[in-house]
């Protein structure tokens, strides 16, 4: 059965810009490339490992959109692949949120005085919310029933 | 009467297979929380064992090492094999996954040579079925003469129906050794070396005497040592002297094979030509540059995981332990017994304790990762780079195990074939960084480094790897001379993590770290906080005092890096175990642990955070603990290689964190 891709092409151009955008800015940041002020200093931190890590789910999905010029399967691996590692890094940065958040609020721990939701808002959390959404409405063509799809 | 008996009487069922098939899982879901974990008499490999109650049996079911023959090729096999002869179970499940039936039927026709009471696991069938794969399990049964049943262990299914099977199958007779054709010329030479076998009066009484020919003939020695009678050994040698055993092992191996061939079309009708999502992460994950990367980054993931959730669960157990001991020194008039029990047992303690939950999350992700089957293509991932620098990518199981603890990490080597491949993995697993280090990481990295600590422990874990690897490439090229062996390991496929199994598995090293807590860890904070407050009138844990005197005689050895005499002691004490270094600094600083400890290190002008970064590298690479040591010398069986690793590990040591030190001073 043939299928149209234009959607995950689509999605995979999107996202690579996105997550290597972001990671790039946070690398720059992170050793001091790029002012800490540069853009918004606290939704896209200096934090030179979470950049690293933004940096490669990017890579992920320009490999898609390359692999898609030259076969369906390989691009739909990688994009499906990208999806994963977002939403387990999503949901690392969420756990982490919470953790500052019981520390603020709940321990009120030394450090956490000025803590705010947006302190731990950072690009892998707010991008893999996005991810699981995608993933939800894409999700069928991941799963092994629709396995020859590809 | 027969009633009583039948309550009374154990019904001993091993549980084999090939590695990653679920076996584990199998035996978890068949005992429930009934088991308990030793070693094997005479060896160091783990084993499990567990009970269970069923219609009135009582079910001993024990765990053997995954294996993919029975021929003794590693200790795991050598252990799985004897355990069948030699304790002879009522039964024998063998796990197998029914996505790759073909491949683990080769381990059935061994187990049906040995003449076992046989029950076939076909584990993973959702799976199977899942990918249009249908398997005839009547066929298969009244093929094999064994009985089968389909079983997805993560949920719990067939579970109960293969309890019910064993209570039958050890009801029937113990069937005979099922023969497999090898054709004639193998066929004429073991009917001449069985006839001699059958002299040995013992070997026929324990053995299948067609079995114990035809692993002489493949060329196994180890069986050899099991007959009884010289006269007959020395023919058997004799016979064997003039053979050529791998054209008679590659002659069997193809037969049984030819066996299974016949076999699958008549069991198993397979769609299964379609690529699955299985396939589909394998090709990023395997990716010849994203591999790696990828696989950094969800170690990096785990550890930041580890560092960042566990900081409120951390706070909370500080919060228990300041006030623990505060009470118990303020209620208890008799001035050494209050310090005895607040400044040593529970600051100590409680210094310790206070990673439990670090230990617990880190082993909780590592269990993830591999029920996923993610770690399996980590060591392929690795195998190049692994094979470059004078290891092979199965050397990086037991790599990756030592994240855990060195003890068992040694021991897992025993699954290396090649004896120069398993002892440089022996010298180089304990620079992986194991879980008691994690308490020092957590401590300098979280007081010194503040929101990067889980970058930082990251970097350690990473530095604990590469110095692995560059020292396996020193090993091979002045110590062991030679090529590694090729790597080949079967990719399970990915599944999803079971959360029963990853919190279970947590449990189990959480427990482990627990048990050290209780024994060897009291032990070691008593010890030291008699040193510390004797002899009598000098300052409590002051250069005066016993481990100040100490501490002094050390100090020289690593006053070179800046270290001074406490963390000298720190260092000494760390030998027991390495969660020690952490309460001793509690003991000398006077603190206990927790915040309060990590204010008095802060406000020491001598622990600036490049020592503490030096700290931190030495205590990942100097001599690991005693146990280490001990399993070293046990699996080696030379002290010489015992004091070398030793010595070796604690020159890197020194070296690097001077290095780090020096780099450290003039960049942070």
């Amino acid at each position: 059965m043939e299928r149209n891709y234009n959607g995950l092409k689509f999605f995979s151009l999107l996202w690579g810009i996105l997550y290597m955008a972001a990671g790039l800015i946070q690398v720059g940041k992170g050793v001091g490339l790029l002012h800490a002020s540069f853009l918004s200093s606290s939704l896209l931190p200096a934090e030179l490992a979470g950049g690293i890590v933004l940096v490669v789910i990017g890579a992920v999905f320009f490999v898609a959109i390359f692999e898609f010029s030259k076969d369906s399967f390989e691009g739909s691996a990688y994009a499906y692949v990208g999806i994963l590692l977002c939403l387990v890094f999503g949901i690392l940065y969420f756990l982490s949120m919470v953790a500052d958040l019981i520390n603020a609020y709940i321990l009120a721990m030394e450090g956490y005085e000025k803590w705010t939701f947006v302190d731990s808002f950072k690009p892998a959390l707010y991008l893999g919310i996005l991810s699981g959404f995608v993933y939800i409405f894409w999700k069928n063509r991941f799963s092994p029933v629709n396995q020859g799809g590809f | 009467m027969g009633r009583c008996h039948s309550l009374a009487e154990k019904i001993k069922v091993a549980v084999a297979g090939n590695p990653n098939v679920g076996k584990t899982t199998i035996f978890n879901a068949l005992t429930g929380a009934r088991q308990k974990v030793g070693n094997w008499p005479g060896v160091t490999v783990e084993k499990k064992i567990g009970t269970k109650n069923h219609n009135g049996h009582v079910l001993e079911i024990i765990d053997l090492p995954g294996t993919y023959s029975l021929t003794a090729y590693s200790a795991d096999e050598v252990v799985a094999r004897d355990y069948i002869l030699e304790e002879k179970p009522d039964v024998v499940v063998q796990v197998l996954d029914s996505t790759n039936l073909e491949r683990n039927l080769y381990l059935t026709t061994q187990l049906l040579e040995m003449g076992t009471n046989l029950i076939l696991a076909l584990n993973m069938s959702d799976r199977a079925e899942m990918r249009g794969d249908f398997i005839d399990v009547q066929r298969l049964e009244s093929l094999l003469g064994v009985s089968a049943i389909k079983t997805v262990a993560g949920e719990g299914k067939g579970i109960d129906a293969l309890l019910d099977s064993i209570v039958t199958k050890k009801e029937q007779n113990i069937p005979l050794p099922h023969e497999i054709g090898y054709g004639g010329m193998v066929e004429e030479k073991i009917c001449a070396l069985e006839e001699i076998i059958k002299g040995d009066p013992e070997i026929s009484k324990h053995y299948p005497p067609r079995w114990i020919t035809v692993k002489l003939l493949e060329g196994d020695d180890n069986v050899i040592f099991k007959l009884s009678s010289e006269s007959i050994k020395g023919k058997v040698q004799d016979f064997l002297s003039a053979i050529d055993n791998e054209e008679y092992e590659v002659e069997m191996a193809d037969k049984r094979y030819e066996f299974i061939s016949t076999l699958m079309p008549q069991v198993c009708t397979t769609c299964a030509d379609e690529v699955s999502p299985s396939d589909m992460v394998d090709k990023v994950v395997t990716n010849k540059y994203l591999g790696i990367p990828i696989f950094l980054i969800l170690m990096w993931g785990m550890f930041e995981l580890t560092f960042a959730f566990a900081t409120p669960f951390m706070e909370l157990i500080d919060m228990f332990f300041g006030w623990l001991a505060a009470a118990v020194i303020s209620n208890i008039e008799t001035v050494w017994l209050a310090s005895l029990l607040g400044d040593g047992i529970i600051a100590g303690v409680g210094s310790v304790l206070l990673f439990v939950p670090n230990i617990f999350i880190l082993f909780f992700a590592i269990a993830l990762l591999e029920s996923s089957g993610y770690m399996a293509r980590a060591a392929f991932i690795m195998d190049k780079l692994m094979y470059t620098m004078g290891l092979q990518g199965k050397s990086f199981i037991p790599m990756l195990m030592g994240f855990g603890c060195s003890v068992p990490a040694i021991m897992a080597t025993r699954t290396l074939e090649d004896e120069k491949d398993r002892l440089i993995t022996m010298m180089v697993t304990p620079f992986m960084s194991c879980g008691a280090r994690l308490p020092v990481y957590i401590l300098l990295a979280g007081t010194f480094f503040g929101r990067q600590a889980g970058s930082v422990i990251f970097g350690l874990y990473v530095l604990g790897i590469l110095v692995a690897i560059v020292s396996a490439k020193l090993f091979r090229t002045f110590l062991a001379r030679g090529q590694p062996s090729p790597f080949i390991m079967e990719l399970p496929p990915y599944t999803k993590p079971s959360l029963k199994d990853s919190l279970r598995h947590m449990w189990n090293e959480g427990y482990l770290y627990l048990r050290k807590v209780g024994t060897v860890i009291i032990g070691g904070v008593v010890l030291i906080w008699l040193l510390a407050y004797f002899p009598q009138g000098a300052e409590y844990g002051s250069a005066g005092s016993l481990i100040g005197s100490l501490g002094k005689l050390i100090e020289p050895l690593v006053a070179p890096l800046g270290f001074d005499w406490k963390i000298a002691v720190a260092l000494v004490f760390g030998f027991a175990a390495k969660e020690i270094v952490v309460g001793s600094l509690g003991t000398l600083y006077g603190t206990g642990g927790g915040e309060a400890l990590s204010s008095a290190l802060m406000a020491d002008p001598g622990f600036t955070p490049a020592i503490a970064l030096g700290l931190m590298v030495f205590t990942l690479l100097y001599v690991p603990c005693i146990g280490a040591v001990a399993a070293i010398k046990k699996e080696t069986g030379s002290w010489k290689w015992m004091f070398f690793q030793a010595a070796y590990s604690t020159a890197v040591a020194w070296v690097l964190a001077m290095v780090t030190i020096l780099v450290g001073n003039m960049v942070l």
